[in-house]
Parts: structure tokens; sequence; C-alpha cells
């Protein structure tokens, strides 16, 4: 039985470049074994590792339907993931997981269900979204409000195009003001403020919410102010991880772990610790 | 806890000729002296070994979870991982009660829902022979945590010192008792009398007491925190000495992925690279350090990260007293 | 002394001259612990003995403090605290206007064991100097201690390359890599000290070998020609690494090349933190 803090290996199928400083990987495990076993559920997250790099946590951003392969979205800030952007389709990288818990799909059916994401945030909500598409049917009104600082900013530009030109799901997209060219057809404002002006309706209704910690902070007192309930609004958190499984002790927010009992979490489990998230 | 009639009563004599014996098919790590303070370190020459002493600088966590440990070498797509020196068995020599007792309260993390199985083959291969406290120091309280100084939570074998060569010897599991088996002679009832008074006066002569507050929770937010880390420096004394702290950092060196010691106080812990940082004040981590040891670890695994050995206040380069400030947290931390 | 000590921190306390005062007091088990007084009422967990070792301006360079309180800051500081201050005034740390001097004459401070420090025996700094105080505080005391002639030094440099070898490898091989001295030391305060940067991994943070010794070397060089040798790192050090007698090789060493010791004036930076024409090359080979 192999040593959990070792990984398994993976190859570099594909590299898309999403905006000037992310890229989609697209990875297939070597061994045909775990190419078969692997699964996940949408929100966990994996631990790549680059050879004589490092270590990092990414959410896997395909959906568990995407059978054969597994995508994460990496956006270059540091060491590991400034090296993962100099690697090619062919390189090997260590992948550990999936980790942690996942968006609660069963409690979401239903309902109306509002995705609100920052920047680099929307990549865990993609492999919600997808996995809410594909099966389309067992959910009420969908709606997307995603922001970034820019129009290069903006990740999965091809998929959110897609997801707008369908008639089934509600997609506002804005900029931060000052980021907006002149084609700019958007909005123009801070994801906050463009949730405020949108006045989501709250009865059987769920919120997710992922990006920037300040604008996490500020989603999560928008809708409360709109009288969304505790219980009712989930974010997935992204804290400094190491190990991924709830030993080193680097995430943890109160008792809670974000690798072990998050990264998705509702507001009420989080709400009394929010000075040590934030 | 008393004994039970099949209790040993060896000279010291005795007791040395027998780790003699085992020396060359065990590693025998016990309390040494190395310029003038007391490590536990693998000895070469039982002899070196000191029988009385208040505590060591360093707890016994670092045999079972290392200051730095290979995990795996990621080389030319071929991964090589390591296994744990196990081939002759070790025997922890003198441990306190505390120390052992803390190791029980790691073991319910790195042998929890993740198993390690380096350290579950290191604590496989060991054997504790615990020394009870006869004389308590002034910093110790690990009676109003749990813990006693005669204790025997952890240990393979108890060993008290009765007079200046005289040892009785509690064998708690059967790996303790394969050691001394057919060896020493049978406690009399006097012998068992003197353990209970020294007990006692053990016990008796612990004067520190730790009261934490039920609802610690409730002072989160308050200026406290502030208050009572302002002197921290944030180095890694307290977190690095203290048998129970056991947070890690992993980090490439060349193609080895290694694991080593963190400490949460340290500015890097939370700082992520894109510089955020969810602690970036000096008592937000301070806070951290109490919450995690009497609140956190006590609801994830039922026991409090803490032995009451007493090593953070005494090494703390600026002597503050973990003690005393959760101690008054109810006095001066809620509203 | 502990009388005129409370009522000048008293007064600068109570008329606005400092909004905090950073002084010396007892915690609950009687250890001497650095106090941070922002109220008049709290002037009385000041004392003043035998067992004052710490160097408070240690807390001028730590980013929690300032951010604290606005206003000035009051420090009790003995003759060794003041040379780190004047090095620090040199490179701009703190400002003179900002602080205030309480100026301590000191006849040495004693370890938990009852002796004098080392550092005590070869003090040439008994009285602090006034020039650089607000207030002096004790009555001046005649020198009577012995210089400082670096031959615990000389006995280690005597030793063949394969003793040295053992005796420093004895010492490294115990660091934990706490950091306790670099975080007590008044003079490390960079933002990001080099051994936490990731990128590149200069000194990684396991205890082996060679990032031990790396990271002692190291900090002893940055320190070159800063380090006053006030000891406060060996003090710290939780498994007694002669971290001072690092310290002073170097400080002799830069006594001897450049003429120059560290913590004499606030004014001068030390000879390796600046290049003038008229530096000495003779002794590159």
């Amino acid at each position: 039985m192999k040593d959990i803090l070792v990984p398994d290996l993976a190859q570099i199928k594909d590299i898309k470049g999403e905006t000037p400083d992310v890229i989609t990987l697209k990875l297939v495990f070597k061994d045909k074994d775990k190419r078969d076993t692997f699964s996940f559920y949408a929100g966990q997250f994996v631990e790549l590792s680059v050879p004589k790099e490092g270590e990092s946590t990414f959410c896997i951003a395909s959906a568990p339907s995407d059978k054969g392969y597994m995508e994460c979205s990496i956006k270059k800030v540091g060491r590991v993931t400034e090296a993962v952007h100099m690697l090619e389709p062919g390189d090997t990288v260590g992948i550990r997981g999936p980790y942690g818990n996942s968006f609660p799909i069963e409690q979401m059916k239903g309902r109306n269900i509002l995705f609100i994401g920052g920047g680099i945030g929307l990549v865990p909500l993609r492999s919600l979204i997808r996995e809410v598409l594909s099966i389309r049917n067992d959910f009420k009104d969908l709606r997307i409000i995603y922001g970034a600082r820019s129009v290069t900013d903006l990740v999965y530009k091809d998929e959110l195009d897609e997801w707008g030109k369908r008639g089934d799901i509600k997609v506002t997209l804005t900029l931060d003001p000052g980021g907006e060219t002149e084609e700019w057809k958007g909005e123009v404002g801070y994801v906050p403020e463009v949730l405020k002006k949108q006045t989501p309706v709250k009865q059987n209704s769920i919120a997710l919410t992922c990006g920037p910690p300040v604008m996490i902070k500020l989603a999560l007192n928008a809708l409360d102010e709109m009288g969304f309930t505790p219980k009712q609004i989930f974010t997935t958190l992204e804290m400094k991880m190491k190990c991924g499984i709830g030993t080193c002790g680097r995430c943890n927010v109160g008792p809670l772990y974000v690798c072990k009992d998050g990264p998705v979490f509702t507001y009420e489990q989080i709400k009394g610790f929010i000075e040590d998230i934030f | 806890m008393s004994l039970s009639m099949d209790e040993t009563v060896f000279g010291k004599k005795e007791l040395l000729q027998i780790l003699k014996s085992v020396s060359d098919r065990c590693v025998i790590i016990g309390p040494v002296m190395e310029d003038e303070k007391l490590y536990f370190r693998p000895v070469d020459c039982i002899d070196d070994i000191v029988w009385e002493f208040d505590n060591t600088v360093n707890s016994i966590k670092e045999f079972f979870f290392p200051q730095r440990q290979a995990l795996y070498e990621l080389k030319q797509d071929k991964i090589r991982t390591f296994e744990p020196d196990i081939e002759k068995k070790r025997i922890l020599l003198f441990p306190r009660p505390c120390d052992v007792r803390a190791v029980t309260i790691l073991d319910k993390l790195f042998m929890g829902d993740y198993e390690d199985r380096a350290y579950r083959t290191l604590r496989e291969n060991t054997v504790i022979m615990g020394l009870s406290c006869r004389n308590p120091g002034p910093r110790c309280f690990c009676l109003s945590i749990g813990g006693n100084p005669f204790g025997m939570e952890g240990m393979d074998v108890s060993i008290t010192a009765l007079e200046n060569d005289k040892y009785i010897l509690n064998t708690v599991t059967d790996r303790g008792k394969v050691i001394f088996e057919g060896k020493g002679k049978r406690a009399d009832k006097e012998e068992v009398q003197r353990f209970e008074r020294l007990k006692k006066q053990a016990e008796e002569s612990i004067k520190r007491e730790i009261h934490i507050p039920k609802d610690l929770l409730k002072a989160f937010e308050s200026d406290y925190w502030k208050e009572v880390s302002e002197a921290c420096l944030k180095c890694g004394v307290c977190t690095y000495l203290c048998p129970t702290c056991h947070c890690f950092d992993i980090v490439d060196e060349r193609f080895y992925r290694i694991r080593c010691w963190d400490t949460c106080s340290s500015d890097a812990f939370t700082r992520m690279a894109s510089g955020e940082d969810s602690r970036k004040n000096k008592f937000k981590r301070y806070r951290q350090r109490i919450y995690h040891k009497f609140s956190y670890y006590k609801e994830n695994f039922e026991e409090y990260a803490c032995v009451g050995c007493g090593r953070c206040a005494q090494y703390c380069p600026v002597k503050t007293d973990i003690v005393e400030i959760v101690s008054t947290v109810n006095e001066k931390g809620t509203p | 002394m502990i009388g005129k000590i409370k009522k000048t921190a008293k007064q600068i306390l109570g008329d606005g001259t400092v909004s905090l005062f950073l002084g010396y007091g007892k915690n609950s088990l009687g250890d001497t612990v650095p106090v941070f007084i922002k109220q008049e009422k709290d002037v009385e967990k000041l004392v003043w003995d035998e067992s004052c070792y710490y160097n408070l301006t240690r807390y001028f360079t730590d980013k929690d403090i300032n951010q604290f309180e606005e206003g000035p800051i009051g420090v009790l500081v003995k003759g060794c605290d003041q040379k780190s201050l004047k090095v620090l005034l040199s490179e701009k740390q703190v400002k003179r206007d900002r602080i205030r001097i309480v100026g301590l004459v000191c006849s040495g401070m004693k370890n938990e064991k009852g002796d004098f420090f080392t550092k005590c025996e070869t003090c040439d700094s008994n009285n602090p100097d006034g020039e650089l105080c607000d207030v002096v505080i004790g009555q001046k005391v005649e020198r009577k201690n012995r210089e400082d002639d670096f031959s615990d030094i000389e006995k280690i440099e005597a030793l063949d390359p394969a003793q040295r070898q053992e005796l420093w490898s004895r010492y490294f091989d115990r660091c934990l890599r706490c950091y306790a001295c670099r975080n007590i030391c008044p003079l490390c305060y960079c933002n990001e000290c080099i051994v936490e940067q990731n990128d590149p991994g200069w000194v990684r943070p396991s205890a082996s070998k060679e990032n031990n010794l790396y990271f002692h070397i190291i900090r002893a060089y940055h320190l070159t020609g800063r380090c006053t040798g006030c000891g406060e790192c060996e003090r710290a050090c939780p498994v007694g690494i002669p971290l001072r007698k690092i310290n002073r090789r170097m400080i002799r060493a830069v006594r001897d090349s450049f003429d120059f010791i560290a913590g004499r004036d606030a004014e001068t930076k030390s000879p390796l933190a600046c290049f003038r024409q008229d530096d000495r090359e003779d002794f590159i080979k």
C-alpha cells in the first residue's frame, strides 16, 4: 500500500491558454488502473507536484462526467505555478487526490442556483456548472454572475459564450471599473455590486461563491443583506495547504480543516471564524 | 493506578545488565548530557544514560515524527519511496509520563483518518520504558490537564525509583513483559506501599494548575490576544520543543520531497504565493496556537494537545507563560 | 533606581510624550518578562533587577508593535542595548524623535543559574551613553571588568580543520531551525528572511547538516559589521549553540580589517554596508 503522501504520475496531454497568466492543463494518469478507477466529485481538489519545485493545491476544473481525463486551471503566482507554466504536453507531473468534500449537488436539486465567481474563482465553479448543466432539468432557475479585472482576465471565455447562448441559464459578466474596453457589452462594476443590483430571489435558492478573498467577503455580506440565510450560502475556500489530508495544520479554520472538512463550506460553518480567514 | 502482584523490583546493576544485554539487538534511546544540557539521544554507551533528572530539552516526538523526513524522490518520471530504518528494534528509555502521553495524543492524528505509514512503523518498532516523576519541576502542570507524574498511559513498561538502588517495574504490555521475563524479584507489600506513598508525594508537590475555560470560543474576537502576544517573537521554540505540536511543511530539496517541522507562529505559515495571508498579525497566530491546542484539537480528537510538561514556558526566550494566558482568559478575555 | 524608573515612565506616559513604554516586568512564575505599558496605572508592573537581560530595542523592528499605537515609544536601555539602538539609528530603522530613551546604569545581568552572563564579564558600557539618552538613571559606576581578548575564539582557531568541523557539527546538528536567534535579534529585521524565500530556495527549512550550516553562516555574514555582541541570540537558543562566539569572531575581523566596531556611534554605517573610495584593499589577496 502506497504511502498517502506519495503521488501518482500523470502526463500533460494538452495545454490551453485562458488568460496571460492562467493555463488549463489536461491531465491523464500514466497508470492504467488509476486512469480507469479515478473519480471525483465537483469541488474536490488535487495536490499537483512539479519535480524539484514543489507541490500545490488546485481545484479540479473538469466535470466528474468528463471521463478519461482531468483538467486543472493554474494561475502563475509563485515558484510552483511558474514552473507549471514552463511545462509542455508530454511532461510528467505528480498528482495526489482527490481530496476534500464536494458541492452539495443533491441538496441543490429542485432549487434556484446562483453561481457567483470572480477571476480565477470560476475554476471550481466550472466543474459544478458543467455537472449541473449535464442534468439541467433537475434544477430550477440557474444564474451565473462572473467578473474579472479586465476582458483578458476572464477565464473559460469560450465556455462562458456557450453558456450564454443556451436559453436555460442566465449569464451576467462584469468587469471591474476601468477594466472595460469600448467593445465591452456586459456590465461594469465589482461582482458584489452587480450581485446586489440583480436582486436574486432568496426563496428556495442556493448561492455558491468563489473568488479572491475580498470578493468572497463582500459577496457573503451582500447575500446576507439580501436575506439569504447562512445555510443557503456555500463558498469554497482556498488557504495555504501542504498535506491535503488534515495533518500538517496549515489550512485550519477553527476546528475545521479546509482540506478535509472543506473546501466547500456553508457560511454557517465559517462565520464564527471570519477573522481568521479574511 | 495501584500495582498488581506481578510487579517486579530490580537493583540498578541488574537493570543495567539487562539493558546491556539487549543493546546489540536494539537501539537504545535515553537521556544523555550534551554540553551541560540533557537530551534524548540514541546512546552508544549505556553508562552515559542519566538516571536522575528533571526533564530533557527535547521530547520524544522526534523519534516518531522526525524533524526531517524524506518522503520520496521524483526523478526522471520515476518515484522512489523511503522506508524508516527498522533493522533493529528501538527502546525508548526513561521518557517521562507526560512525554509518553503526548505520543498517544499524536497517535490520534497520525494514525487517524489518513494513516501515516512511517509513523505507524516506528510506533510498532519501539518499546517505551517510561520513568515516573518523583520530583516534578516547578513548571510542571500535568495533573490539571489529564496526566499524572506516575502515569503509565502509552508505556510498555513503567519504571519508578524506590531508593537509590531499587527500581520497581510495572510491565503494562506484553512487549514490555518479554524483556524482563523471569528476572528481578516480586515486589513485596512494603515496596508497593512505598510506591503508593511516593506517587502521592509527587502528586501533591505539583502546585501549578491550568484552568481551561469550557467556552474558550467566546473569547475568539477579544483584544486579549493582542495583549498577551505582544512580547512573542514568532520563533518556533515553544512549537518544536512541545511534545504534542505536530504541524509540518513539505518542501522540495533537489529531487527529494522532504517533510519537516513547521510552526504556526512563522510569517510564511499561512501566506500564499499571491501574498494573501489570513493571519497577517502576530496576535492572530498566537491565538491560533492557543485555540488549536485547547479547543480545536479537543473538538476533533477529544484530547487537549497539551500534556503539562512546561517546556514552552521554560524555554521561551521571552518567558511567555501558557498556563497564565489560558487560565486568565475568562477573567480578562470574555466580555 | 526602580523608583526613578517608575516616576519617569509615569511622567512621559501621563503627559503624552510617549504612547507606549517598553520595560521589564514579572509574570506569575516570577520570571522577568518584557512589558508593554500604555497606561499610567500599569507603570507599577515595572521592575529592575539582575534578571532584566532583555534587549528591548528588538521591539522597534517588530512590525506588529508599530501597528498598535501611534506616537513615540519610550524604552529602557542598558549600555549594551544602547549599542544595538545606535546601529538601528544609523540604518534609519528608527527615528530619534520617535523614541524616548531612558538609559540605565547596569552592573551586570545574571542567567537562571545565577551566574553573570559572559558578556557582562567583559562589559565596557556599564554606564549608558548620556548623549543618546533623554534620561539616565543610576549612579555612575567605575568599570572593573576585563577586556574581551577573544581568547576563547583563538582556542577554537587553534584546532585543526577536522576537530573544528567536529565541534561545529556537534552544535549545528542540534539546531532545530526555530529561529529564536534570528527573531530576538534587534538587527534581523528583513521583511522576508533569506531562509524563508522559496523562489529561489537558497536555504531549505529542514534541519539537515547543510541547511543548518548555511543558515548560521549566512546569518553571521548578514550581521557582520552590525552585530554589537548583545548575546541575546545565544541566550534565546534552546539547545545551547554558542552563537555569540560566531558573531564575536566577525566583530574581531571587522575591527582588525576596518578599525570599526559597531554600536559606537549612531551615524556611521557598517563598513560592509557602504563603499568609500579610501576603503582598505590590502587584505584582498
